[in-house]
């Protein structure tokens, strides 16, 4: 062995060695937690018995795929998660870019600082209160509808268990719970600009909302496209924690999404085969997803992440 | 320069004064108004003359927290997951980022790509589970805090990106000309300068380990280790309660108990977070400006 390794790369790895054994804990961690379960997904091609183990259980091709497709609520739980993540991307995107844009306005020291401390601490809530809160807002008794239609008809309406309230209710908590936190790298963009700038449009005759098309917007394109690759890679990945938090018996029909369904199908279920393949298979919409994006953003704007 | 108004500037300067007063008013309105619930008594909140301040002002709720041998479990449980794992999750990241920063480490550049790819595609899942259900992970405390979780690929990449950006090659070949091994320099030379970086990784990690309740739902059963939110989810979504969590026998009571307990729960938990985000406010957002350094 020793004979195709150069004298002097055998010098570099000693030198290196000390760094080498620095990461050896985290890289053992990422093979363990994130190499190994690659090689896990093998179970999804599998009738998995956990007391055979992966060496032990019947290899059954692509049965658990073909299940899941034949499935009745496949087109179901498919377009659940496509239509949730779809439409909290194209309604709540906007939203941190304008509220940077006219924060970037605000001149006024102290009103600037206190919309940032007020509308970023959201943000750092946990989803579990968050869904909390909602559900005493929402709620049909002690909730804030009777102030707005009155305590008897207030008691009649149980948005929670509304398959048709479900998306709205996660969508405007995220942009009420996000928005702010989000814009602040378009914030940190914005006043990164030349003001210089501002000051010939001024010469010019340019109003404000002439500064905020023309100078403002293109200047963090860049990271408008960045940040929607991003999100446009994750729009089948839903948010489970609060997915999962919001369901219940009444409003399924709507809040299954993938996530959800590989949860109590393969740890609540155990049936660890099937519920792998259907992870899997939404593993590869995602990946293929990101890849996608990336590449067209690539060609279109020049910007890309990798 | 002579500042000249137009008209048109003047209403874009009211819209976006006004819009953003009404978002403030959009996230004040409801968190006072839960606060003020926590300190009224039941009744009155179903009668609906709760608002902004509290009515028939009463410490009940808090009282029924102080009774709830569970919550009170969970929350030092949360607080050993958010301290211990934030000491370990640092440490985790920064030994990996750390050698990953020094250019010219044999095989440094594939590393870095089989964790990119990590962070794209993963096992999903099940798979994950059943690794660390066969590495005996679950139901430990202190197995708990080395779990897939620990480890983000995210920040590895950013603290990379802060050490590359921070520290120069001059620096490093002086204390090499000085006689100073890797692990010296790790700990004398590029930690003291990067407080930023850790202070920030700190406050996300600690935050993060608050918040979650995922990996407690998946790896701890046992209810003697599990941290405060999956109480909460118990207590605010699913309606549950302890059984002996009060001596009160009137159902009705119990019902009211159970009621205003949620608001006072919410604010218990929030709590920590909120107490310490005015002063590390600026610090969060400054993590985001590392990163979002270019690497």
């Amino acid at each position: 062995m020793a004979l195709f390794v150069s004298s002097d790369a055998k010098k570099r790895i000693f030198k290196y060695k000390q760094l080498y054994s620095i990461m050896l804990i985290p890289l053992v961690h990422v093979f363990l937690f994130r190499i190994l379960p690659i090689f896990g997904i093998a179970i999804s091609f599998q009738e998995f018995r956990i007391s055979k183990g992966i060496f032990g259980s019947r290899w059954i091709g692509l049965d658990n795929f073909f299940k899941l497709f034949n499935s009745n609520y496949f087109g179901d739980i498919f377009s659940n998660t496509l239509i949730l993540n779809l439409l909290n991307l194209l309604i709540g995107f906007p939203f941190p870019v304008i509220f940077a844009l006219f924060l970037n306005e605000v001149k006024k020291k102290y009103f600037k600082k206190s919309v940032q401390m007020v509308a970023y601490a959201p943000h750092f809530i946990s989803t579990v209160v968050i869904v909390g809160i909602i559900f005493q807002l929402l709620d049909p008794t002690v909730g804030f509808l009777k102030f707005i239609v009155g305590k008897e008809a207030a008691a009649d309406i149980n948005l929670i268990g509304d398959p048709k309230a479900f998306r709205p209710i996660f969508i405007t908590s995220g942009i009420w719970q996000h928005l702010g936190w989000s814009s602040v790298i378009y914030s940190a963009a914005l006043a990164g600009v030349d003001p210089t700038l501002y000051d010939s449009a001024a010469v010019d005759g340019a109003g404000k909302l002439h500064k905020i098309w023309h100078i403002d917007l293109p200047s963090i394109m860049p990271i408008i496209t960045i940040s929607l690759i991003l999100a446009m890679g994750r729009v089948m990945n839903s948010d489970f924690e609060k997915v999962y938090l919001l369901q219940n018996n009444m409003n399924i029909g709507t809040s299954e999404v993938i996530s959800t369904f590989v949860y109590k199908r393969g740890l609540i279920h155990a049936d660890f085969g099937f519920s792998s393949a259907v992870g899997f298979f939404n593993s590869i919409i995602n990946f293929v997803l990101i890849l996608t994006t990336n590449y067209t953003s690539k060609k279109l704007s020049g910007e890309s992440m990798f | 320069m002579r500042k000249v108004y137009k008209t048109g500037d003047v209403i874009i300067n009211m819209v976006i004064y006004s819009s953003l007063v009404i978002l403030m008013l959009l996230i004040l309105v409801p968190s006072i108004h839960v606060v003020a619930a926590s300190f009224s008594s039941a009744k009155v909140l179903i009668q609906g003359k709760v608002t902004f301040l509290p009515v028939d002002f009463t410490l009940v709720s808090y009282k029924a927290i102080m009774n709830h041998p569970a919550l009170l479990l969970s929350y030092a449980n949360s607080a050993f997951y958010s301290v211990f794992g934030t000491l370990v999750s640092v440490a985790l990241v920064i030994m990996l980022a750390y050698p990953l920063s020094r250019p010219g480490l044999p095989g440094g550049k594939g590393i870095m790509k089989v964790l990119f790819f990590t962070m794209l595609f993963n096992g999903g899942l099940i798979p994950t589970y059943l690794v660390c259900s066969w590495l005996g992970m679950p139901n430990d405390r202190f197995k708990f805090l080395l779990l897939p979780h620990a480890l983000g690929i995210f920040y590895v990449i950013i603290s990379r990106t802060f050490f590359k950006t921070i520290i120069s090659q001059e620096l490093y070949d002086s204390a090499e000309i000085d006689g100073a091994t890797s692990l010296r320099t790790l700990v004398s030379i590029v930690l003291p300068l990067s407080k930023s970086l850790i202070a920030v990784l700190s406050l996300w990690h600690v935050v993060g380990n608050w918040n979650t309740y995922f990996p407690a739902l998946i790896y701890l059963n046992d209810r003697s280790l599990q941290p405060l939110q999956i109480i909460l989810r118990e207590i605010l979504v699913m309606n549950q309660f302890d059984a002996n969590m009060t001596d009160v026998s009137d159902i009705i009571e119990l019902e009211n108990i159970m009621m205003t307990l949620k608001y006072a729960s919410i604010v218990v938990a929030s709590l920590p977070l909120l107490i310490a985000y005015p002063f590390a406010q600026k610090h969060f957002v400054k993590g985001v400006m590392i990163g979002s350094i270019k690497g």
